[in-house]
């Protein structure tokens, strides 16, 4: 799993290369953690490269989601099998999808 | 302690000789059944070294034993020294679990510096070899106790009527992240959880049973889905390892009534079957618990009548792939769920359970399988 960081103004686009299961769920557990330690006002999820997001990805969206509690965080170029897994987790209700 | 096995005793002295510093013990053999009687005579033998050519019984034949023996014994390293140069013997002896070879006649610099080293690295490697094997034998002993605990602390379905219950468990690595639990709110008011911890084995399990006794604490105040549920997530913010979490279904049945109130928290969603086998998703869900502050609850009531079960499961039965790695699905699953509608309630998850394993094509799974099915026993 490869995550590239650009800047994007004052924004940080986070693209992840691969998908986010418990095969890559310790990488980017730690990368988003060294992210976060950025605190960028705002976050860009760039899901362009992700095929499939597991239940141990899912935990650790959600963990760098409550981590940035004060930056704004925008999932993008999401799948549908991805959007599909936000919705019946209902976590479409925390996460802001574009 | 080293055995010597060869039929010229001044052969036997001079390798005891090279090996003198070493601080074993010898004892020797001159064929390979004297060798076995050694072995067997000696617990504590550390390593043998092997002559091939002997009378009575060769050195090949002693492999073959070896090769065929209790594991302490197999785990004895060989190194076999022989006159035998030729790479035929070589290929056959070290095929044949020897560690090491050497041909004689032993050179002053193979008596003084090669042997001892290499006989030296074989002990250490089989020592190495064998405390990794106690280990592991004395880590599955203690799974297979917190095995036997998990189970015994599965609800017993008898004490629950006029709620009939069955279910079926098979942890991934014999103690699971699944857990499943009832308690009685009433004469006809019960109270049922399921629950799937991310991840599985020890640390799973341990976390599964800490939420089934924080579930009987908080049953005990106050059993509403919504305030339970709420109750349940704060408590464990913070508990589970970093990205951990756990998803299930909680629910009330009140058998008088007819209905079930439940909520689900992020869990695959229940079946409602009717009688002969029709099927209902019960698509309500919420957040799972343990990471979020602040987590989505909706609380739902269903009839629930006498002619209906409620079936349950955890992600490891639709997630079961076939010898093709295509999942079951819930699609797949509520298909083979449905065929099985006409069975008797008290065998039907034995049933579903062989057919997910017909799927499979094996018994070994790769997640917790946990299959509970309920429904009403009022008439009879």
């Amino acid at each position: 799993m490869k995550i590239e960081t650009i800047q994007e103004g004052e924004g940080l686009r986070i693209v992840f290369h691969g998908n986010i299961d418990l095969a890559s769920v310790d990488d980017v557990r730690s990368e988003l953690m060294g992210i976060g330690e950025r605190n960028s006002p705002k976050y860009f999820l760039d899901f362009q490269k992700v095929d499939f997001v597991d239940s141990a990805g899912l935990g650790a969206l959600v963990t760098f989601h409550r981590a940035q509690g004060g930056s704004e965080i925008v999932f993008q170029n999401v799948n549908e099998r991805v959007r599909k897994l936000f919705q019946i987790t209902r976590l479409d209700s925390v996460f802001s999808v574009e | 302690m080293i055995l010597i096995v060869d039929d010229e005793a001044l052969n036997r002295k001079v390798i005891q000789w090279s090996l003198k510093d070493l601080g074993h013990e010898f004892v020797h053999a001159a064929n390979g059944q004297e060798a076995i009687d050694q072995v067997k005579a000696h617990e504590n033998v550390a390593l043998v070294v092997l002559d091939l050519m002997m009378p009575e019984m060769d050195g090949f034949a002693f492999l073959e034993w070896h090769r065929e023996a209790p594991v302490e014994v197999r785990e004895v390293p060989i190194v076999v020294n022989s006159a035998l140069s030729d790479m035929d013997s070589i290929k056959r002896a070290l095929k044949m679990g020897a560690y090491d070879y050497f041909t004689k006649p032993l050179s002053g610099d193979a008596l003084e510096v090669l042997l001892p080293t290499k006989v030296q690295n074989a002990i250490q490697s089989a020592a190495a070899a064998r405390s990794l094997r106690l280990h592991a034998e004395e880590m599955h002993a203690e799974l297979a106790s917190a095995m036997r605990f998990q189970t015994s602390m599965l609800p017993k379905a008898v004490d629950f009527a006029p709620l009939g219950v069955e279910y079926v468990y098979r942890p991934c690595s014999l103690v699971g992240g699944d857990f499943f639990d009832l308690y009685r709110l009433g004469e006809n008011v019960i109270g049922l959880i399921i629950g799937d911890v991310t991840g599985h084995g020890l640390k799973a399990g341990m976390m599964s049973l800490m939420v089934r006794s924080l579930f009987r604490e908080f049953i005990a105040r106050d059993a509403r889905p919504a305030v339970l549920i709420e109750e349940l997530n704060r408590a464990l913010l913070g508990v589970f390892d970093v990205g951990h979490y756990i998803t299930g279904v909680y629910g009330v049945f009140d058998i008088e009534a007819g209905t079930l109130r439940f909520a689900n928290f992020g869990h695959p969603s229940p079946y409602l079957m009717k009688n002969g086998g029709a099927m209902e998703s019960l698509e309500k869900r919420g957040h799972f618990l343990g990471i979020l502050d602040n987590v989505l609850i909706e609380e739902t009531e269903i009839a629930f009548g006498e002619h209906e079960r409620l079936v349950l499961y955890t992600d490891g039965v639709t997630e079961t792939a076939n010898p093709d790695g295509e999942e079951l699905t819930p699609e797949g699953f509520s298909k083979l769920v449905a065929a099985r509608g006409g069975d008797d309630p008290a065998t039907w998850c034995r049933g579903v359970l062989g057919d997910i394993i017909g799927f499979h094509g094996s018994e070994e799974f790769n997640d917790d399988i946990l299959l509970v099915s309920c429904w009403t026993r009022k008439s009879s």
